[in-house]
């Protein structure tokens, strides 16, 4: 077998792989280096001991024992030194490429398993992500402002009825306080108690209607419990909802109760003028993210009640086939028109006028969906409504 | 005599805390004892405005069925001496001119409201309220009064026309009546 560099067709294999391969001959040098090993090559800090050379530098002998993969090659990983500062680390496998063969073949992937292996160039990449990680959170938080006026009305529902309460609470309790003291009187005189004293008793406690304390008291604390509660859990909901957590990763989740947590804020952005109404069928636990879908079931139940007007009317409907799960979300509203329905997952196209939204929502969800293994479709007729179909694998491709 | 307060707001919570306010007041400083009844539901309480003369209702603004402004404007065509307070959690400008201009509210309280402030202002609607109550019925009593005043009034002023000087007695020194012979 000759040396020379592998045949045309093989090299544009090679070109079209997502790793960086290097072929190496018998001394050690470089014979031919694919397009992602050149793209690699051109980002690696050739100046410093830890660039360019230490890619294709042999790992030493003991280094080899230990790392062995299966057939006869070994596995190790190194931090390279990139042009722009920082570093990237990689993984390497060597194997010999034949039986008989002088060439050996190093891979090189990135050590990082969240990201790609094609994206190796680390600087552009990580650039990429930061941006589409602050155009998916303003896009939340435009959604959050626009929550924001409904949000206030049913935190400070509570809060009035709570801060009234404790006032009332204060007036019982000073009541109570009086009879108290009136009452250790009477206890701590000498001798039998005067007749007179327990007539005055009797009437104190008809003047502060002690029979009413009694019975509104355990009713005043358990409502003013209740709205506490209330305001705590609308704070967990936009908590959960407004957290970057671009990290969190996939984890088994319960499909419903993120619609049930989105369906919270939701209900009081739109008020009470609009219906919700669940079907759900009985679902296996997701794979997903689920700050992510908490993210696309919130664009498309807002987009949702801007659509509805008074007698707004909107179903969620859940079920399963045999490795997925879809939701059904399905309006009354004013619809979306034929010749607008194509264009409705394209970022910046929004329908909606300056300042209520960003036209970024449905394009980040479908990202999300796809992100997923799902799919996210629309059904519309104008005058009759939409609705909108996720579909999502219960298991995500690769885990076991 | 006892007062009938009617309080409307969609929030359970909300209702139960403005009947404690509202009782905390007593009946010494209202000058009478309050009833009230508490409505989640526009439907009923326009219902109970039909059948029950009220003297004050309280509603809140922003509910699900009805705006509390549209609430009041069928509450004056029911009940037109009724006292109106409005509480709101978002006081804007457009809502409180409106709440001003058409509903013409005793009061417009903010959510979340100052009990003392709250309990003040009720006591003010209804004795406001009360003592025009009050002076409409003076008023009335009087005009019927003048009423027949002028009644005896112009049936005199008939009989003079007819016979003038007939209304007017002249009396002598000794209070016996004079007749002059020449009108005669």
């Amino acid at each position: 077998m000759s040396l020379a560099a592998p045949p045309l067709d093989a090299q544009v294999v090679l070109d079209s792989l997502p790793l960086s391969v290097i072929l190496l001959d018998q001394e050690g040098m470089v014979r031919h280096a694919n397009a992602a090993a050149r793209r690699l090559a051109s980002v690696i800090n050739a100046e410093v001991p830890e660039g360019l050379l230490s890619l294709v530098e042999a790992p030493p002998p003991e280094v080899q024992a230990k790392s062995q993969v299966a057939g006869d090659g070994w596995e190790d990983r190194r931090a390279c030194a990139l042009e722009g500062g920082g570093s990237l680390g990689v993984v390497r496998q060597w194997r010999r490429c034949a039986e008989g063969s002088e060439l050996t073949s190093v891979t090189i992937r990135p050590a990082s398993a969240l990201q790609p292996a094609g994206a190796i160039a680390g600087p552009e990449r990580e650039k990429q992500l930061l941006e589409r990680q602050s155009l998916v959170h303003a896009e939340k938080l435009a959604t959050v402002g626009q929550l924001a006026a409904g949000m206030a009305h049913e935190i400070n529902n509570p809060i009035c009825y709570v801060q009234s309460n404790l006032g009332s609470l204060q007036d019982y309790v000073n009541k109570l306080f009086g009879l108290v003291e009136m009452c250790e009187a009477i206890l701590r005189e000498e001798g039998t108690i005067a007749a007179g004293k327990l007539d005055a008793l009797d009437a104190r406690k008809q003047a502060i209607d002690f029979p009413m304390i009694v019975e509104d008291l355990p009713l005043l604390l358990a409502e003013s419990r209740e709205g506490v509660e209330r305001i705590r859990q609308i704070v967990q909901n936009l908590r959960d909802f407004s957290r970057i957590d671009a990290t969190e990763g996939f984890r088994l989740f319960d499909v419903h109760r993120a619609i049930e947590t989105t369906l919270g804020i939701v209900r009081s952005l739109s008020g009470s003028s609009i219906r919700f109404t669940t079907y759900f069928e009985e679902l296996p636990l997701v794979e997903c993210n689920p700050t992510e879908l908490n993210q696309v079931l919130m664009n498309i139940l807002v987009n949702a009640t801007q659509a509805v007007g008074q007698n707004g009317l909107i179903e969620i409907h859940t079920g399963r086939g045999p490795h997925h799960v879809w939701i059904e979300v399905k309006d009354n509203g004013c619809g979306i028109e034929e010749h607008v329905l194509p264009r409705i997952f394209e970022p910046f196209f929004t329908t909606k006028e300056v300042g209520r939204g960003t036209g970024l929502g449905l394009s980040i969800s479908y990202g999300i969906i796809k992100k997923h293994g799902g799919d996210l479709t629309v059904r519309s007729r104008v005058g009759a409504g939409t609705v909108f179909l996720i579909t999502l694998p219960v298991k995500q491709a690769g885990a076991l | 005599m006892t007062y009938r307060l009617l309080l409307l707001d969609d929030e359970p919570g909300i209702l139960n805390a403005l009947t404690r306010v509202i009782n905390r007041i007593g009946a010494d400083r209202l000058g009478a004892p309050c009833q009230i009844s508490a409505f989640t539901d526009t439907g009923p309480a326009l219902e109970s405005l039909q059948n029950e003369p009220y003297d004050l209702v309280i509603t809140d603004f922003r509910m699900p069925a009805m705006s509390g402004l549209d609430f009041l404007r069928e509450a004056i065509q029911r009940q037109p001496g009724i006292a109106r307070i409005i509480i709101s959690g978002h006081a804007d400008l457009p809502t409180v001119v409106a709440a001003i201009n058409d509903a013409q509210v005793f009061r417009f309280v903010g959510k979340p409201w100052d009990d003392n402030e709250l309990q003040l202002a009720v006591i003010q609607a209804l004795h406001v309220y009360a003592l025009g109550r009050e002076n409409q019925r003076l008023a009335d009593l009087v005009r019927i009064q003048q009423g027949t005043i002028s009644r005896q009034e112009a049936a005199l002023r008939e009989l003079e026309a007819e016979c003038p000087g007939i209304t007017r007695v002249e009396r002598d020194e000794h209070g016996a009546i004079y007749l002059d012979e020449e009108n005669l």
